[in-house]
C-alpha cells in the first residue's frame, strides 16, 4: 500500500499546468468554393467526420507543421485538442483504415498556393498571412 | 522466447517492414494514390508471481508488434487498405485488408477482412502507440474472450452530421470470423458474426460515447469436448457487448468501458458445465497529456464467471499506474506497474500458473514505441 501511495505522489507531481502556445491563424479556402463553409465544417473535416463538401467533391485539407504556433492554435480551436491527441486522432483513423489525414504543408505560402490552386482545397494559416488569392472563413 | 530464437520468416517480415519504414521516409506519394504508415513496439515485462503475457519472475521480451499499413487509391470514390504485421510469436501476415467505396459522403462500405468495429481500442488493438498505457484494458485482453480481433464479410459506415447537436456514427456489418491459423481450435467452428456500433461524438468538446455489441454462431465439431449430450454440429448464439465513454480534451485523456460476454453452455469446455457462462469487464482509464511526460492511471477489472464472482481464479483487479515520454516526434518510452489481486486472466490463458498462484502480484513493464 505504501508503495501505490508513492506512485500516486510521484505521479501526482508531474501534473502541473502547462501554459498553452498562443497563435493567430485563419481558415482559407478557394475563391470558387460555393459550398457553405464554417468552423463545424472545417472541425468535421479536420476530425476525419467529413471527406467531401456538400457538392460532392472531395475535400483536400492541408496541415502545418507541427511547431506552427497557428497549428496549435487551430488544433486547439478547432478541434479542442492538443497536437498529440490530434495525432492520436488521425493514428487511429490511418490504423484503422478509415482516412487519409491532412496533406502536410511546410508554411502558409505553401497552404495559400495549393488552396488557391484546387477549387476543393482547405487549410488554416497565420492571420498575418492572408492575402486576396484565397478566401476567409468568417 | 529468447531474442535470438526469431523465427526465419519473422526476420523476412521484419525487413520488409523496414525497409517499407526507410521508404516511407522519402515516400512522396503522388498526391494520395499511396499511402504508407507503421508502427512498431518492444516491451519487456516481468511478474513478482503468476505468468501471464509470457512475463514470469525472470521477465520477458517476447511482446512486440511491426505494423505497416498501406492504401492505395483506386478513384475518386474507392481506396484499398492493407495491414502487414510481424511480430516474434506469429509468421508476418495481413492482420486486415479490404476494399472501401465511398457511396455518399456519409456512407462508406468496405468488403474483405476488417477489424471489429468494437469499443474504443479493438480497430488499433495492435497500435500500442495510440494509446496511453503499455498493456491494453483487459476487455481487450484475449484471454479475457471479450472481443474478437476481425472478420472475412462486409461493413457499412454511415456518419451523420447533426449540427449543434454532434455527430453519428453507424457501423454494422457481418460475416464470418477470422481466426488467425495458429488460433484456431479444433472443437468449435465461428459460423458467423453480425454486428454494429454507435459512436455519438456530442457537442461537449472531445466527448463522444459508444454502444458496440455483435452476435456469433459456433458450432460444435468435436464432442469429445463438448457438455455432454451435445451433439457435433449442435450451434450456439454467443453475444458480446460494450458500452464506452472518450473524453479526449484540454490535455486530458479520460477512458471508461464496460463489456458484458454471454457464454453459452455448448462453448464452456473447462469443465464442461450446461448452463451458459455471463462474464464481463470494465475498466477507467485517465492520462494527462504534459507535453514530454504523460502520466496516466487505470482500475481494471474482469471476472469471468459472475456465478463464481469471489474466486480469485475468476477475478482480477488490477491498479495500473504508469507514465510516458516523448522521445522524439513519434517515439515514446513508457514505464508501467501493475497491482493485480486475483489472476483469471492468467489462468484463462492456461499460462503457468504456479500450483499455489499467488492472489496479490504485480507486474512491471517498460516500452518503447514508434509510429509514422
Amino acid at each position: 500500500m505504501r508503495k501505490l501511495i508513492c506512485y500516486v505522489a510521484l505521479l501526482a507531481g508531474f501534473v502541473v499546468a502547462v501554459p498553452a502556445m498562443a497563435g493567430d491563424y485563419v481558415i482559407i479556402t478557394n475563391k470558387a468554393n460555393a459550398n457553405e463553409v464554417d468552423k463545424s465544417v472545417v472541425a468535421r473535416i479536420y476530425k476525419g467526420e467529413a471527406k467531401s463538401w456538400a457538392n460532392g467533391d472531395s475535400v483536400v485539407a492541408y496541415d502545418l507543421p507541427e511547431d506552427n504556433p497557428a497549428r496549435v492554435a487551430f488544433d486547439q480551436d478547432v478541434a479542442g485538442k492538443s497536437i498529440s491527441q490530434m495525432k492520436a486522432l488521425w493514428g487511429q483513423l490511418v490504423f484503422s483504415g478509415k482516412a487519409v489525414p491532412p496533406k502536410k504543408a511546410e508554411s502558409d505560402d505553401e497552404v495559400k498556393k495549393a488552396v488557391a490552386s484546387n477549387k476543393a482545397a482547405v487549410g488554416y494559416i497565420s492571420a498575418a498571412s492572408a492575402d486576396g488569392s484565397v478566401k476567409v472563413v468568417k | 522466447m529468447k531474442l535470438g530464437q526469431i523465427k526465419s520468416s519473422t526476420l523476412a517480415g521484419a525487413v520488409f517492414l523496414a525497409a517499407g519504414l526507410i521508404g516511407s521516409a522519402n515516400s512522396c506519394a503522388e498526391e494520395d494514390r499511396f499511402t504508407f504508415n507503421g508502427f512498431g513496439n518492444q516491451d519487456y515485462r516481468r511478474s513478482t508471481a503468476n505468468s501471464y503475457l509470457g512475463a514470469d519472475t525472470s521477465g520477458t521480451w517476447d511482446n512486440n508488434f511491426l505494423g505497416l499499413v498501406m492504401s492505395g487509391k483506386l478513384n475518386e470514390k474507392s481506396r484499398v487498405w492493407a495491414q502487414l504485421q510481424a511480430t516474434t510469436k506469429l509468421s508476418p501476415r495481413f492482420t486486415w485488408m479490404f476494399a472501401d467505396y465511398q457511396v455518399s459522403d456519409s456512407v462508406n462500405v468496405h468488403v474483405g477482412r476488417i477489424k471489429f468495429p468494437f469499443g474504443l481500442y479493438n480497430e488499433t488493438i495492435s497500435t500500442q502507440a495510440l494509446r496511453p498505457s503499455i498493456a491494453e484494458p483487459v476487455v481487450y485482453a484475449q484471454a479475457a474472450d471479450m472481443t474478437y480481433d476481425a472478420y472475412h464479410g462486409i461493413g457499412l459506415d454511415w456518419n451523420k452530421g447533426m449540427g449543434t447537436a454532434g455527430n453519428m456514427l453507424v457501423q454494422v456489418f457481418g460475416g464470418n470470423i477470422y481466426v488467425e491459423p495458429e488460433r484456431k481450435e479444433t472443437a468449435l467452428r465461428d459460423v458467423s458474426v453480425m454486428g454494429g456500433r454507435v459512436t455519438y461524438n456530442t457537442p461537449v468538446d472531445g466527448l463522444r460515447l459508444m454502444l458496440s455489441g455483435n452476435r456469433t454462431t459456433v458450432e460444435a465439431m468435436n464432442d469429445s469436448v463438448v457438455p455432454s449430450g451435445v451433439p457435433t454440429g449442435e450451434k450456439a448464439s454467443e453475444d458480446r457487448l460494450m458500452l464506452s465513454l472518450d473524453y479526449v480534451a484540454h490535455d486530458w485523456d479520460v477512458k471508461a468501458e464496460y463489456n458484458y460476454h454471454n457464454t453459452p453452455a455448448l462453448l464452456t469446455q473447462v469443465p464442461p458445465q450446461l448452463t451458459d457462462v455471463k462474464s464481463r469487464a470494465y475498466y477507467v482509464q485517465v492520462a494527462y497529456d504534459m507535453g514530454k511526460y504523460t502520466p496516466y492511471a487505470r482500475y481494471d477489472y474482469v471476472n469471468v464467471d459472475t456465478t463464481l464472482s469471489s474466486d480469485p481464479a475468476n477475478y482480477q483487479k488490477i491498479y495500473v499506474l504508469g507514465i510516458g515520454y516523448k522521445l522524439a516526434d513519434n517515439v515514446n518510452l513508457r514505464v508501467e506497474q501493475h497491482f493485480n489481486h486475483g489472476y483469471a486472466l492468467g489462468a484463462a490463458e492456461m499460462a503457468a500458473i504456479s500450483l499455489t498462484p499467488k492472489v496479490n502480484w504485480n507486474t512491471t513493464m517498460f516500452s518503447a514505441n514508434f509510429m509514422f
